[in-house]
């Protein structure tokens, strides 16, 4: 079953309340018509329902979503996907700051470009660029894995803790700690895998990418690096 | 927050106002205590624009503007038409001298009366609520132009009224505007730093700070490109801002990128705008548009060979 909401009448609540009870209803696909870039649509889905946003939306598309799918057609604002637990977010064009801020687990895709501070305090899951991403992308970054096909601006992977970020573009000027992880086959099986499913294979070959991770010399204070962390601080 | 918005149409003169006002209400909801737009055209006649404040809250004529403010412009130039707007006064008149002489001379007409631009093509309007209300004043929406930059305010620092509101003129150099969103925290420094060099401030609020920078620099001989790419590591603090002159737009973010920009070019025309929902309210099919990255600066020049496009 298939259900379409118009955003263009509807307040932001009852776009989202509405999607709610389609949702317990047991609607298995739901369209947002005329998003126009309204913020926090779609946020706190607990339901394993299938969101098309038929448009470009605002901040917080798809925050704190569990076990959700969206599909966006368009842009999305600040923080797609902000805190997700669980399921999965595809952007058609490109995304502003703080994508995928502090997912614990499930998906985001962008096929554009990402904004700055993509991934920052990412604590699982799985975040993936088609285009360039912009300033601190991965800031503080706890666990997961960010697959970025184009550029990363300056301070990749700064002051992160673990999980992987792989690059095919340049990484010009990496953050504090971040450092080149040698690639193994495990790494390109699942790059290839992971570009395949979305549909960005032809993006950048695998064989441009590389692995960046936490060097771990700011896990524990030590005089030596006094250096690094008074820039880190 | 604050909200920012701005449009060029590169090839001739476009519903500049129209666009202006339909972002900005939209934008009302980043900040409504004040809103304001700086517009660029042709003049019908003269050679010189001024809009002048008269009155903080004026909803009567309480002041004699005619003696006041068209008196004294009579004694630097002709007063080719005068008008009052709300708490505005608008010349059109032919002038030749600096503008500081000019400026100084109308604000000592009378108490409270302040310049808020001047320039062959800029005219600033700003007034406390929202935009629908600014409209209502001044008629914004049936304003023809190539350009113009807007600002919807949330003040976080300095005064809430007119004089605080957004844009700023750089004064005294002429057609030269900007608005801001953040907070420049080494404001008291720069503006001693300009003092110094003689440059006058009409507020406290941080922003003026980086229009009589660029306009300092652009004295100097510097483009417009170069005095924007200055301010990236000059001015400390958070900011967005985008800036105007006779025949450019531009705008920086801060080296973090703390403050939000959304930018779209057509072949016709530049949109600027804090979000991407006020792009939706302007242009109902939606602009390709992208998220500006920290340190970024860019600006926009109107063709050379028509620095004066007619207004339709």
């Amino acid at each position: 079953m298939t259900a379409s909401i118009d955003c263009a009448a509807l307040t932001t609540r009852e776009i989202n309340q509405a999607i709610q009870r389609l949702a317990a209803e047991g609607e298995a696909e739901i369209h947002l018509l005329n998003p126009e870039a309204r913020h926090s649509l779609g946020v706190t889905i607990f339901s394993p329902v299938k969101i098309v946003i038929e448009g470009t939306a605002g901040y917080y598309c798809g925050g704190m979503n569990d076990g959700a799918t969206f599909h966006v057609k368009g842009n999305v604002g600040w923080s797609v996907g902000e805190c997700m637990l669980s399921g999965e977010i595809v952007v058609e064009h490109n995304s502003a700051s703080g994508t995928g801020a502090s997912i614990r687990g499930g998906t985001v895709v962008v096929k554009g470009h990402a904004g700055a501070r993509t991934g920052v305090a990412q604590k699982g899951g799985l975040i993936v660029v088609g285009g360039d991403t912009g300033y601190m992308t991965g800031f503080m970054m706890q666990q997961g894995i960010m697959v970025i096909c184009g550029d990363a601006a300056e301070g990749l992977g700064d002051s992160m803790y673990a999980g992987s970020i792989y690059v095919g573009g340049d990484v010009n000027d990496p953050g504090n700690d971040a450092v080149l992880q040698a690639m193994t086959d495990e790494d390109r099986q699942f790059l290839s895998e992971t570009l395949d499913r979305y549909g960005l294979s032809d993006k950048r070959p695998i064989s441009d990418f590389k692995k960046i991770g936490s060097g771990g010399r700011l896990h524990n204070f030590s005089k030596a690096d006094f250096e690094l962390w008074r820039v880190a601080m | 927050m604050c909200g920012i918005a701005g449009i060029l149409f590169k090839h001739h003169a476009g519903p500049v106002g129209d666009v202006l006002i339909k972002m900005l209400a939209d934008l009302n909801r980043r900040g409504s205590d004040s809103t304001g737009v700086a517009l660029y055209s042709n003049l019908p006649v003269g050679n010189l624009v001024v809009r002048i404040k008269v009155e903080e809250e004026a909803t009567e004529e309480t002041v004699d503007w005619r003696k006041l403010i068209v008196e004294t412009a009579q004694e630097y130039g002709a007063v080719r038409q005068s008008e009052r707007v709300g708490q505005y006064v608008r010349l059109l008149m032919d002038y030749d001298g600096e503008y500081e002489d000019l400026t100084v001379a109308l604000e000592e007409s009378g108490a409270g009366v302040e310049v808020f631009s001047m320039g062959q093509r800029l005219e600033i309007i700003k007034q406390m609520g929202l935009a629908v209300e600014l409209d209502a004043t001044h008629a914004i929406s049936s304003f023809q132009g190539t350009h113009g930059i807007s600002h919807t305010r949330m003040a976080t620092e300095s005064r809430i009224d007119i004089s605080h509101s957004h844009p700023f003129w750089a004064r005294p150099f002429p057609d030269i505007s900007v608005v801001h969103n953040g907070h420049i925290t080494n404001y008291h420094k720069l503006r001693r730093r300009l003092e110094i060099k003689g440059h006058r401030f009409n507020t406290e609020n941080d922003s003026e700070v980086i229009a009589v920078y660029i306009a300092d620099k652009m004295q100097q001989g510097a483009s417009l490109d170069e005095a924007v790419q200055c301010t990236i590591d000059v001015l400390d603090g958070t900011f967005t801002y985008l800036v105007a002159t006779g025949d450019s737009i531009g705008y920086a973010r801060d080296q973090f990128g703390t403050k939000p920009l959304v930018v779209a070019e057509t072949a016709d025309l530049v949109a600027i705008a804090s979000e991407e929902a006020p792009l939706y309210k302007a242009f109902p099919s939606g602009l390709d548009c992208r998220e500006a990255g920290a340190r970024e600066v860019r600006t926009w020049r109107l063709p050379v060979a028509e620095p004066a496009l007619a207004t339709v």
